[in-house]
């Protein structure tokens, strides 16, 4: 709360004075202002989401994302954060159309994998070919498999682990499912 | 988020701003013009250039490009940068002459219905349509390079006023090369493409200038 007065308080001047430096090729300078327009993003976003929306974080680096590749547009004769809002507020129509395309696709972290399995007996019995069938899947969705339901982890820690954001942790969840399902009750 | 900022810190390379404005916008004004005197310079004027240009339909016809081509050119050039509020109207001010130009074509076609029948026969036998979509290739090429070196925030504008520039940079062209000045051949093969073009340029915008 207290940083994120202390970004909405930096002078105008400011933000020129670092993104003249960020032109010249200043790290030190450029990290500072993605520090603080983080800032400004996720209290610009909370506006718009729900509150503790997953969402918020993949919005957040995408905008950050846009921002470093739109940095060359920045003209120094005008306000920063009226470009900056403008970037945050193009990232977040576009990233909330592409997740509604997306949305049919979603899975949760609480996926019951052993209701999918039916029985215990269809268990013990599909053991193997459960194996062969996750073998069989491509890596990144075996990967995600063996993340997600073999070692235990979220769908954030995956992501953390992989760098994909969340909304693709899911969809390769959701499609490594159904490719087991159909291998699976094709077997049976 | 700090990993992901640290990695965007240490991915910074000096670079040049973008170029102002008005630098841009003159830089399409001038593609335009290239091109437009480039076109019927290598094919050649029409016949009757000299009587034209001293006819007020002509004249009309030849100013609402012009003003269409540089409102367009300046409004391409503001909807690159975001936060410029203005962006949002440029689009109205940049099709404009290209209204006012459609508004006197129809007039002129419903006030002159012997002329657009004659002009039924021009239908069939001229290609300015296709020739000017042919034609309009080369500025929406330049137009896209332009706008995708940019940041447009605006997709759907940003799409009907690229679609609108290229069109009307090609319409020009074929104003000053093509002979047949009849209302409907005006009407069906000169103004009928950059209606299109802004039509498609707005359904394409966004798939083709999202970034």
């Amino acid at each position: 709360m207290v940083e994120e007065k202390n970004s909405q308080s930096i002078d105008k001047k400011q933000w020129i004075i670092w993104m003249e430096l960020v032109q010249n090729g200043d790290k030190t300078a450029y990290k500072e202002l993605l520090t603080k327009s983080e800032v400004l993003v996720r209290n610009f976003l909370r506006k718009k989401l729900q509150h503790n929306s997953p969402h918020l974080e993949d919005i957040v680096q995408e905008v950050l994302m846009a921002l470093h590749k739109a940095k060359h547009t920045f003209d120094l004769s005008r306000p920063y954060t009226n470009w900056l809002y403008t970037i945050a507020r193009y990232k977040y129509v576009d990233y909330l159309r592409k997740w509604s395309k997306t949305e049919k696709y979603e899975v949760y972290s609480d996926f019951d994998f052993d209701s999918f399995l039916a029985t215990e007996e269809l268990k013990l019995e599909l053991d193997d070919d459960l194996e062969n069938a996750i073998s069989s899947l491509p890596k990144k969705q075996r990967e995600t498999v063996e993340m997600i339901n073999l070692k235990g982890m979220s769908i954030s820690e995956v992501s953390k682990q992989t760098g994909s954001t969340e909304t693709a942790i899911r969809v390769s969840a959701h499609r490594a499912y159904k490719r087991l399902k159909k291998i699976l009750t094709g077997k049976s | 988020m700090s990993e992901f900022i640290e990695k965007l810190s240490e991915d910074l390379k000096p670079f040049k701003p973008a170029k102002p404005v008005w630098f841009r916008s003159l830089t399409l004004v001038f593609i335009a013009i290239f091109l437009c005197l480039g076109y019927p310079a290598y094919f050649g004027f029409r016949f009757d250039i000299m009587e034209k240009i001293t006819e007020f339909s002509f004249l009309l016809e030849v100013f609402s490009l012009i003003f269409t081509i540089v409102f367009t050119s300046i409004a391409i050039s503001y909807v690159n940068i975001p936060g410029v509020r203005t962006s949002k109207y440029l689009f109205i001010t940049s099709t404009l002459p290209y209204l006012i130009w459609g508004l006197t074509a129809f007039f002129g076609l419903s006030s002159n219905l012997d002329a657009s029948v004659l002009g039924l026969s021009h239908f069939t036998i001229s290609s300015c349509f296709v020739d000017i979509l042919w034609f309009a290739i080369l500025p929406l090429a330049i137009v896209v390079f332009t706008i995708r070196s940019g940041a447009p925030t605006l997709l759907l504008i940003t799409g009907l006023l690229a679609g609108v520039y290229s069109v009307s940079v090609a319409s020009l062209a074929q104003e000053l090369y093509c002979g047949y000045s009849d209302p409907w051949h005006i009407v069906s093969q000169h103004f009928f493409p950059i209606a299109l073009s802004a039509v498609l340029g707005t359904i394409l915008g966004r798939l083709v200038f999202r970034w």
